[in-house]
């Protein structure tokens, strides 16, 4: 049964997917855990190497970096296998098959991070290359780049994978069962009919697995802003692409903050409530099934009037409040926090089962529970 | 519809603290509610009855995804969970409009619905039971229920009502056929128990005279009805009628007509007790096809004409010309009673037992093969018994013996039977068993002479799908396969003396080996496979000829006998589709069971040589010419293999030996040694307790000769005819030539060959 895990890193995002067929993906990586006494967050390189090493392997088939912010990408170039250079080549070092990046990553200018400078070398490499990466654009785009290095374009096309399109390589009916659709980054239509490339875009794609009958979406959004939004939304709906953000999961973006929802925060008539552009509306409360499920990977959300109510920082009470009431509440879903499960207290990894039914979180403390819920076999010769 | 939380205040009207709970479990249950590592409970309130039974009411998380829910089950649900001390608690949905679903409990009175979780018994819970495993249950029970999965696919379906409790019928499937059994005798009341005990209602043993009580029954059969939860069984008619409206059953409508018809047609009816069985289709879904049929019958205390008057439609009279009082119809429909004053009783109704639900509960396709079994002694009985209860034949038995306090050790009749023969009795004690109309008949008399039962016997093999031969003789075996010409192929099953093999001749479903011709191949097999050595050794008693191979000595554990019968059992239904013939032996070793062999015989050929028959397999003609070939430009021989049928005038040549290294050979003639002869035949005859042994002799012609007898054959012909007189055989010879191989037969007091050329 596919899975996916939400691992609790504060203001950090990092998923890993288990295909139906053992092959694993993560989707960012972003190791936040000190030393320091309570702190809550998880010790992800550690829980990755154990995940890893129970499958026999040293290795994840795809690790999508859905950009640059340290948030995303942190210590990530301690924990992985770069080809780069070899002083990223010890043993104890993750590889990567196939990594996944959005063309910002590879063109962009001026990055300060270093870990960033690294990473960007490293997809630079690979698609110099030519292999054990795709990148998420339009091909043009990378044309001028891809020529400095003295590459033609079409040399690396097949690399390339547009958004609107599904990445080559899976299948829904196959028997992984899983097709990921891009959605971000994507061209804008200008009014003079010239195409604007969003360089700033981070990658945004849905997955869609399919278990025994049951097409269950998740919505994997990066830090997508509303304006993005509001750009994805037109162009799939101009496309009668409807079902592609079509959503059971939906992994907030930007750890719960009021930028992915809306311009304002809160306004004198919602001051409790981050209020929705029309097409985030659209996407989150048409587009969400019954018994959907949030995942916030954010710190807990602050109580109204507490000290970190005021952080500017998100989460924000007021876009939580959105998903509660306006999303999730009509729904009977879940918003789940990533640090507030299953209890502040003691915040473990989110573990989200899909199977024929949809998307179920495993339930902390609930697992092997086939012979309980199983029935006794019963003796024969009555 | 009831309001939970009006009846947990009225049942439970002391709320108290989670501290003050008392009940183990419940203890145990709040503990897990406030554990960090389970976030699947919240407990909201804990309360107390008079009686002290304690409710804790949790809001419980069930883990349904986004695919829409067949029933309204939601991922919140809040549920009462009654505990007393360490007694399984039981556990109520707290909403009032939680789905009428199946799997819920019967409850008398009106409650919040019931959760049934387990279906083993409470004592097997309780043995595993923990706080967690009691919560993720329900979380189960809610999430499959959620999802129309908590009935599995393979369970079968519930019946509506749930068991009663005072009567259970036991009914024939033929009662539903008619369309309105007559008047039922219901018999098997319990005297000592001074109640209504197991009851049997049957359309067809009118004659018994069991105690009982004179009842009319009628039956409904109702529209199917789609599988839902049980419900509990009505009291009185008024109950009954407000059952019936709800699922629009139609019972009070058949009642009225059938009591009216009963008025004119049969009034005597009117006069006695009324069972109503009721008849209910169930489907998984509407639509879907009917997947089980619920049973239950109705009795109540009332005559049918009580019943009727009750109802409206009848009118009690005397008839002054008759001299008695009569049931008659009310013209104007007079006024209806208080239903609730008459009691009804409801029933179970089990089916009987037949051959349809044999095979059901053996899981095998019911067979109604047409079979004739001869011989029906602890082996044949064995089969049959095994085969029948798995719902298998149509079953005439023959067989003369009757049955003796020694064959009790090993035959499965009981003792009511001794000094009865075994093949009617096998045939009650099967038609009591299994309650298909003429499931097995028998016929007493000796398969070899029948005597005044010929016809019958006669038709009952020539009607025969299938010949079963369980009389452990070869006599019969052979004259089942060659005198009487039974279109049926054959199959014969028989112990080896010492008892620890079962032997299994089959001529095949198109008859391509004759039986005989099995039973030969059978002894050539013994002699060539050493896997059966001591097949047929002597079980330490004196020997003879014929049937004894194929009795077992006197001593044979039953255990080991019904071992071997389930095994020859098992190979009737595996063979009984084959096409080609087959034998096979099972052995019986302290390590298990061990198949000793399976192999097909060939079909035989026959040749008539003037009044005797030659049966041969082409491969020993074939193997003969093999052996001419290979000896080249000089003569060969040896010694034939067989089995004379004297009576039949039949010689079998089953197999030869090569040239005795005494042998004289040269391209003009051949003259046979002795060396290793006799030991070699000997152990033929020992391997077959003497079923094969020395027929003739074989020899060859050379390169471009003919097998055209010379003047030296005819005279060993003439020497061996002398030898031959002590078998009361003729002589055999069989040259091989290069037209083929000849077959010549003279006989005693003969001084000429007959001869023909075989293949």
């Amino acid at each position: 049964m596919p899975t996916l895990t939400f691992f609790n890193l504060g203001n950090a995002d990092a998923c890993l997917m288990d295909l139906a067929d053992g092959r694993k993906m993560l989707v960012d990586y972003a190791a936040t855990r000190t030393d320091e006494d309570g702190d809550k967050r998880c010790d992800l390189p550690n829980l990755l190497r154990d995940d890893l090493d129970d499958a026999d392997r040293n290795y994840f088939d795809v690790v999508a970096f859905t950009h640059l912010d340290k948030d995303h990408i942190q210590g990530a170039t301690e924990f992985f296998w770069l080809q780069y250079a070899q002083k990223y080549q010890s043993d104890d070092r993750v590889k990567i098959n196939e990594m996944w990046v959005p063309a910002a990553l590879i063109t962009e200018e001026g990055l300060e991070y270093d870990e960033a400078k690294i990473l960007q070398k490293e997809a630079q490499h690979r698609l110099i290359n030519g292999k054990g990466i795709r990148v998420f654009s339009r091909p043009e785009r990378l044309k001028d780049w891809l020529n400095s290095q003295g590459i033609k374009l079409e040399d690396r096309a097949n690399l390339i994978t547009n958004a609107g399109r599904l990445v080559p390589g899976f299948s829904k009916t196959d028997p992984v069962g899983v097709e990921f659709f891009i959605h971000s980054p994507h061209a804008k239509r200008l009014d003079d009919n010239s195409l604007e490339d969003r360089n700033g875009d981070c990658l945004v794609f849905q997955v869609r697995f399919h278990v025994g009958g049951y097409d269950t979406d998740v919505l994997m959004t990066g830090d997508a802003k509303h304006e993005t939004w509001t750009d994805v939304v037109d162009i799939t709906r101009y496309h009668k692409n409807d079902d592609r953000l079509r959503w059971d999961v939906y992994k907030l973006p930007h750890h719960c903050s009021y930028t992915a929802i809306g311009p304002d925060k809160s306004t004198p008539e919602s001051p409790d409530k981050t209020l929705p552009t029309d097409q985030v509306k659209w996407l989150c409360e048409t587009q969400g099934e019954k018994r959907c499920i949030i995942v916030s990977p954010s710190k807990p959300i602050p109580d109204k009037g507490a000290a970190e109510d005021k952080d500017i920082q998100p989460p924000h009470r007021e876009a939580a409040n959105y998903y509660k009431d306006d999303v999730v509440g009509p729904k009977e879903g879940q918003f789940l926090v990533t640090m507030s499960e299953p209890s502040e207290l003691k915040p473990k990894p989110i573990v989200i089962e899909i199977g024929p039914n949809g998307a179920i979180k495993k339930l902390v403390g609930a697992g092997g529970f086939g012979v309980i819920t199983g029935s006794t076999s019963p003796r024969a010769g009555r | 519809m009831i309001d939970p939380q009006k009846w947990l205040t009225d049942s439970f009207p002391e709320e108290i603290g989670a501290g003050d709970l008392q009940s183990a479990c419940a203890q145990n249950i709040v503990r897990l509610a406030g554990s960090d590592e389970y976030g699947a409970i919240k407990l909201l309130e804990a309360r107390r009855s008079g009686d002290d039974l304690e409710v804790i009411i949790l809001e419980v998380e069930v883990s349904l995804g986004q695919r829409p829910t067949e029933n309204d089950v939601r991922a919140k649900e809040k549920v009462a969970v009654i505990c007393r001390g360490y007694l399984l608690p039981t556990v109520r949905t707290m909403r009032a409009d939680f789905p009428d679903v199946p799997h819920l409990n019967i409850t008398d009175l009106p409650t919040p619905r019931s959760l049934c979780l387990y279906d083993e018994p409470e004592a097997e819970v309780m043995q595993s039971w923990t706080a967690l495993s009691f919560v993720e249950r329900i979380r189960w029970w809610l999430q499959k229920t959620a999802y129309g999965e908590l009935h599995g696919e393979a369970q079968p379906l519930d019946p509506i009502l749930y068991r009663g409790t005072t009567l259970t019928l036991i009914v024939d499937e033929k009662i539903l056929e008619a369309e309105q059994p007559d008047a039922i005798t219901l018999k098997g009341i319990d005297p000592e128990k001074g109640g209504l005990g197991v009851l049997h209602l049957s359309a067809k043993r009118d004659g018994d005279t069991a105690v009982g009580i004179n009842v009319s029954a009628l039956v409904v059969v109702t529209q199917p009805q789609e599988h839902g939860r049980l419900r509990y069984a009505p009291a009185n008619l008024a109950e009954l009628k407000s059952f019936d409206a709800e699922f629009d059953l139609g019972i009070f409508r058949t009642i009225e007509e059938v009591l009216i018809r009963w008025s004119s047609e049969k009034p005597d009816h009117l006069h006695k007790g009324l069972v109503l069985l009721l008849v209910i289709p169930i489907e998984r879904e509407k639509g879907k096809g009917i997947e089980s049929v619920s049973m239950r019958a109705f009795w109540t205390p009332n005559t049918a004409g009580e019943v009727g008057e009750a109802l409206g439609i009848l009118d009690l009279y005397e008839d002054r010309d008759r001299g008695e009082k009569r049931w008659s119809i009310l013209l104007q429909r007079g006024d209806v009673a208080n239903l609730e004053l008459f009691d009804v009783y409801m029933g179970d109704v089990r089916r009987e037992f037949s051959s349809a639900m044999a095979a059901e509960a053996s899981g095998v396709n019911r067979r109604e093969t047409k079979v004739t079994q001869i011989g029906v002694g602890s082996l044949g009985a064995q089969i049959s018994l095994a085969l029948a209860q798995q719902g298998y034949g149509r079953w005439t038995f023959v067989d003369n013996d009757r049955l003796f306090p020694h064959n009790l050790a090993r035959h499965p009749l009981p003792y009511f039977f001794v000094g009865k023969h075994k093949a009617p009795s096998l045939a009650i004690y099967l038609n009591n068993l299994v309650h298909d109309t003429e499931f097995s008949k028998a016929i007493a008399c000796n398969a070899l002479a029948p005597g005044a039962s010929q016809t019958e016997l006669s038709d009952a093999l020539q009607n025969a799908e299938f010949v079963l031969d369980t009389s452990a003789s070869i006599p019969v075996a052979r004259h089942l396969s060659i005198d009487v010409g039974v279109k049926a192929p054959i199959m014969s099953v028989f112990f080896n003396p010492t008892g620890t093999d079962v032997v299994i001749l089959w001529e095949g479903a198109d008859k391509t080996v004759r039986l005989d011709d099995c039973e030969m191949m059978y002894y050539t097999s013994l002699v060539s496979s050493s896997n059966l050595s001591g097949h047929l050794s002597s079980p330490g008693f004196p020997n003879v000829h014929g049937a004894a191979c194929r009795e077992p000595s006197a001593q044979m554990p039953q255990t080991r006998v019904i071992r071997l019968a389930g095994m020859a059992a098992d190979s009737l239904l595996r063979l009984e589709d084959r096409k080609g013939p087959s034998i096979c032996i099972w052995r019986d070793q302290e390590d298990g069971l061990v198949r000793n062999l399976e192999t097909t015989p060939p079909p035989f050929k026959s040749t008539k040589v003037r009044d005797w028959e030659v049966r041969y397999s082409q491969s020993v003609i074939d193997q003969l010419q093999k052996e001419r070939i290979d000896a080249g430009k000089i003569e060969t021989g040896g010694v034939l293999i067989g089995a004379w049928d004297r009576q039949r005038k039949i010689v079998y040549v089953t197999g030869f030996t090569g040239p005795p290294p005494d042998s004289k050979r040269d391209a003009f003639g051949f003259i046979r040694g002795i060396r290793g002869l006799r030991a070699a035949m000997e152990k033929v005859s020992t391997a077959t307790l003497d079923n094969l042994g020395y027929v003739g002799e074989w020899h060859s012609h050379p390169e471009r000769h003919a097998a055209n007898l010379s003047g030296d054959d005819r005279a060993f012909l003439r020497e061996m005819k002398e030898r031959t007189l002590l078998e009361d055989a003729p002589a055999l010879m069989l040259v091989a030539g290069e037209d083929g191989v000849r077959c010549a037969v003279m006989h005693p007091g003969k001084d000429k060959e007959e001869s023909e050329l075989l293949g």
